[in-house]
């Protein structure tokens, strides 16, 4: 069907019957009384009509007429056809977070799911991508409908979208189904929100299939592990307007050791925190909520985490230094101050350094030549020491050389003031620090700095850095030197063999459930759980559809003009009026 | 008869009281009678003399001239003619068309040349042409007395005046007044009346309709005789040959009367009815002042 840029245009045709009854009008033939017909006997018929005076006259010229009015004015009205044979291309973005499987058989994306197949059935979209809007955008696949299987290809495709994520980022996934289907493309959102504003571009579409419910839902599950205790963390929500009550159902793996069932009530929009400890070690523990219209966030699953301490070497000869460092130290439950087989050596010491050892080394340098930074201080954020520093009204006193050994980690100015150099995973850092000239050690970016350094040093040791995280979370295990694969069991028990690289492995958390890696012969388990509050509170959810495709500048792109074909036929038609009349004369 | 009829017939004789009836110039047909003409005949009132010309009667030489001039001269006497004029009227339908003044001219016509025929001397009787020639009833007083003329005949008129031929006077004036609007040779008429007739003459009474066609566009046209219709268009093209095909039509009557030795005039209704100057009649001497 064609597309009419002017419709108003089409008013013009009450011009045929305007013509209508000027023929008519012409038809009624004046009556005149003659002494005799015998002198008009050599007269020629009438060539606009016959006899009959009481029937419209439609001589040939009539409907050349008509026909050059329907032209005309159909060209006046502008009318769009569909440029060539092929379609135009969509991007259907697919809003991939969990809210979308709130409501359970009338979920938004059934709902969904049904408009896209009932729209790809009904529109020629060639092609038709899909995008999933999950953290980052992700093609789901292309369909060809060219072949009249479009709609099965797109719903089996559709059945890939699984709803899992703990966010949908749809800003970036419309941004980037524009630069992958290009400026021709039309992109149609699916998601169960309204969106924050009317789309301002015409080629995109926002379909909302949500509906506002009351939701009781995990929002945090935490299981911090220690050498005497596992503390576990849980806040549940109530997302609604209402008061509403649910059971919350702790077990344990093997059965024995805690098997609890409480009914909560909790009040509109309020959060409750429970705290357990468990004893180290102990199994995983499950945490179930009673049942609602959004189960993926009923339920969370915690596993034990590894405890991992470094061992850590004192070589500081100051001892105002040394206090400091051990006072820093003191606040971390993963450090432990020993020289025996050391993973991490502080020393003030310069330039002592065993090259078999796969200790890291900080070394803390004390320059007589020194002088107080109040900064600027340049921080390279990206490194692992940088986390959490504010260095904004510290002085720093080092050393006044610009020139000193390893990358610069935080300089101030052109003077670095610690810097690191990395040799086969063995990393040697230096920091420059005149404590009596400083105010650093005062100040929270001290233990901060110490923190940092653990931490990362625990974090290469074999082993997870996390066993429990939020689902699209990314998980870090760290793998002995031999190792150069790791086996990863998912939740649905589905096996695949990764390669290790640079002795670490990150694997996407993307499905709930507990996930085991298996690295030589040990086996590492970690826990993935739908934590988000924002995908869980259901009540801003709408319904509806926002933003119109059909606009006259966007229809240049999908649609040709075709005035110039009807102009040109009713000029010709024009032509053969005039020649008739001229013959008939 | 309708009273109009008769107020046109009075118009006509109070027109027709200025005029006398002449004799046309042109009538070749004219004998012995009892008013003197204005050509030569054989009336016993001598006129003049004149040479002998090849092809004259050997009888009137005058014998007498020839003796005291030896030359052959001829003695010319006032051609005497038959006082009696008959009046033949045209009772078609089309004699009485719509919106013109054919009837008033026509019926009024008659009644001058009736009126101017008392005046002359001359006898008169009216015949109106319908499906026979049938006299007009008190045609021979004056015509507003006249009575039956009715103006409704649907047939051709050359119909009328072979099926049962009309009894006129002998050596009498005959005249004819009709549109001449019919199909059929028109000697067939001029010979049944010019039969021992001394002169002829047609007077052809046209509406100005009949001169210029209706108005211009589609026009379904209505035979006033027949009420056959026909839609025709009417343009410059169209009105350039309906002009054409009276004046053919013209030119067959004026070719017919002039074999008949008789004379064509064309009168326009609309013109005459309004003064009744007849300076056609005049100029070709039917009518005298």
């Amino acid at each position: 069907m064609p597309v009419f840029t002017f419709p108003l245009a089409l008013l013009g045709l009450l011009a045929a019957p305007a013509l209508i009854y000027i023929y008519w009008l012409r038809s009624q033939t004046r009556k005149r009384k003659v002494s005799s017909l015998l002198l008009w006997l050599d007269q020629r018929e009438m060539w606009e009509g016959g006899r009959n005076i009481y029937r419209l006259q439609t001589p040939l010229l009539f409907f050349l007429e008509l026909m050059t009015i329907l032209l005309l004015v159909t060209a006046a009205a502008g009318p769009m056809i569909r440029a060539g044979e092929g379609g135009r291309p969509l991007v259907v973005v697919l809003d991939d977070s969990f809210s979308m499987l709130g409501g359970k058989s009338e979920s938004a994306r059934i709902l969904a799911f049904q408009a896209i197949a009932k729209e790809i059935r009904a529109s020629h979209y060639e092609p038709l991508r899909l995008v999933l809007a999950g953290e980052s955008p992700q093609v789901l696949g292309e369909i060809s409908t060219s072949e009249g299987t479009g709609t099965d290809q797109a719903i089996t495709l559709l059945n890939a979208w699984k709803c899992t994520s703990p966010v949908a980022k749809l800003e970036e996934a419309i941004s980037f189904a524009f630069e992958l289907g290009g400026t021709r493309t039309r992109v149609l959102v699916i998601t169960d929100h309204a969106p924050s504003e009317e789309p301002g571009d015409s080629r995109l579409q926002w379909w909302a299939f949500g509906s506002p419910r009351p939701n009781m839902a995990f929002v945090n599950a935490t299981r911090n592990t220690g050498d005497l205790e596992d503390r576990i963390l849980l806040e549940i929500a109530n997302l609604s307007e209402s008061t509403n009550s649910t059971t919350l159902t702790i077990k344990a793996d093997n059965k024995s050791s805690i098997n609890t069932q409480d009914s909560i009530t909790l009040g509109k929009y309020e959060t409750r925190r429970i705290i357990l400890t468990v004893q180290p070690g102990s199994p995983a523990l499950r945490a179930r909520l009673g049942g609602d219209l959004l189960s993926i966030d009923d339920e969370v699953v915690l596993v034990p985490g590894e405890h991992k301490a470094v061992r850590v070497d004192l070589r500081i000869g100051n001892q105002a230094l040394r206090e400091l460092v051990e006072k820093g130290l003191q606040s971390m439950l993963n450090a432990n101050i020993t020289r025996a087989d050391p993973e991490l050596v502080i020393t003030d010491e310069v330039e002592s350094r065993d090259e078999r050892s796969q200790s890291w080394i900080l070394r803390i340098v004390s320059e007589k030549d020194a002088a107080s930074y109040l900064g600027p201080f340049v921080v390279d954020r990206a490194h692992r020491m940088s986390e959490g520093l504010s260095l904004g009204g510290v002085v720093w006193g080092s050393g006044r050389s610009s020139t000193f050994p390893g990358s610069p980690i935080i300089t101030a100015g052109n003077i670095p003031l610690l810097t690191d150099v990395e040799r086969a995973g063995i990393h040697e850092m230096r920091l420059r620090l005149r404590p009596d000239l400083s105010t650093l050690q005062e100040t929270p970016n001290w233990p901060i700095l110490i923190s940092n350094l653990v931490n990362w040093r625990a974090g290469t040791t074999p082993g997870l850095q996390q066993s429990n995280v939020r689902l699209g979370s990314d998980v870090t295990l760290s793998v002995e030197s031999r190792i150069d694969s790791v086996e990863i069991t998912e939740p649905q028990s589905n096996t695949k063999k990764l390669p290790v690289r640079d002795g670490s492995l990150t694997v996407k958390g993307d499905l709930i459930g507990v996930y085991n890696l298996r690295a030589g012969d040990n086996i590492y388990p970690f826990a993935v759980n739908a934590l988000a509050r924002e995908e869980s509170d259901l009540t801003k959810a709408a319904a509806g559809r926002w933003g119109n495709w059909v606009k006259a500048a966007d229809l240049q792109w999908e649609y040709r003009n075709m005035s110039w074909v009807l102009l040109l036929l009713a000029m010709i038609v024009l032509g053969i009026h005039g020649w008739l009349s001229s013959r008939n004369k | 008869m309708e009273e109009a009829i008769r107020q046109f017939l009075l118009e006509g004789e109070r027109a027709g009281m200025r005029y006398s009836l002449g004799t046309p110039r042109s009538n070749a047909a004219l004998t012995s009678g009892l008013q003197l003409g204005q050509r030569a005949g054989s009336s016993l009132e001598f006129r003049e003399h004149r040479d002998y010309q090849a092809g004259d009667d050997l009888r009137r030489i005058d014998w007498n001239a020839y003796a005291r001039s030896d030359k052959l001269t001829i003695k010319l006497f006032r051609d005497e003619i038959s006082p009696h004029l008959d009046l033949v009227l045209d009772g078609s339908c089309s004699m009485a068309l719509e919106e013109s003044s054919k009837l008033q001219a026509s019926t009024g016509l008659a009644a001058v040349l009736a009126t101017a025929a008392e005046n002359a001397g001359y006898t008169h009787k009216t015949w109106l042409l319908r499906d026979w020639c049938e006299p007009v009833a008190n045609s021979s007083n004056r015509p507003s007395l006249w009575d039956n003329l009715e103006f409704d005949y649907r047939g051709n008129p050359v119909e009328g005046f072979t099926r049962v031929p009309p009894k006129f006077r002998r050596q009498g004036m005959r005249a004819l007044i009709s549109d001449l609007l019919w199909l059929g040779e028109p000697s067939r008429v001029l010979q049944q009346l010019a039969q021992g007739a001394s002169s002829v003459f047609v007077i052809q009474v046209l509406a100005a309709a009949d001169l210029n066609p209706p108005e211009r566009g589609r026009v379904r046209l209505v035979d006033s005789e027949t009420d056959e219709e026909r839609e025709i268009y009417i343009d410059d093209r169209a009105i350039s040959r309906y002009r054409d095909a009276l004046a053919r039509h013209q030119q067959n009557w004026l070719r017919a009367c002039r074999q008949a030795g008789s004379v064509l005039v064309e009168i326009v209704s609309e013109r005459i009815v309004s003064s009744w100057e007849l300076v056609e009649l005049v100029k070709i001497g039917i009518l005298k002042i």
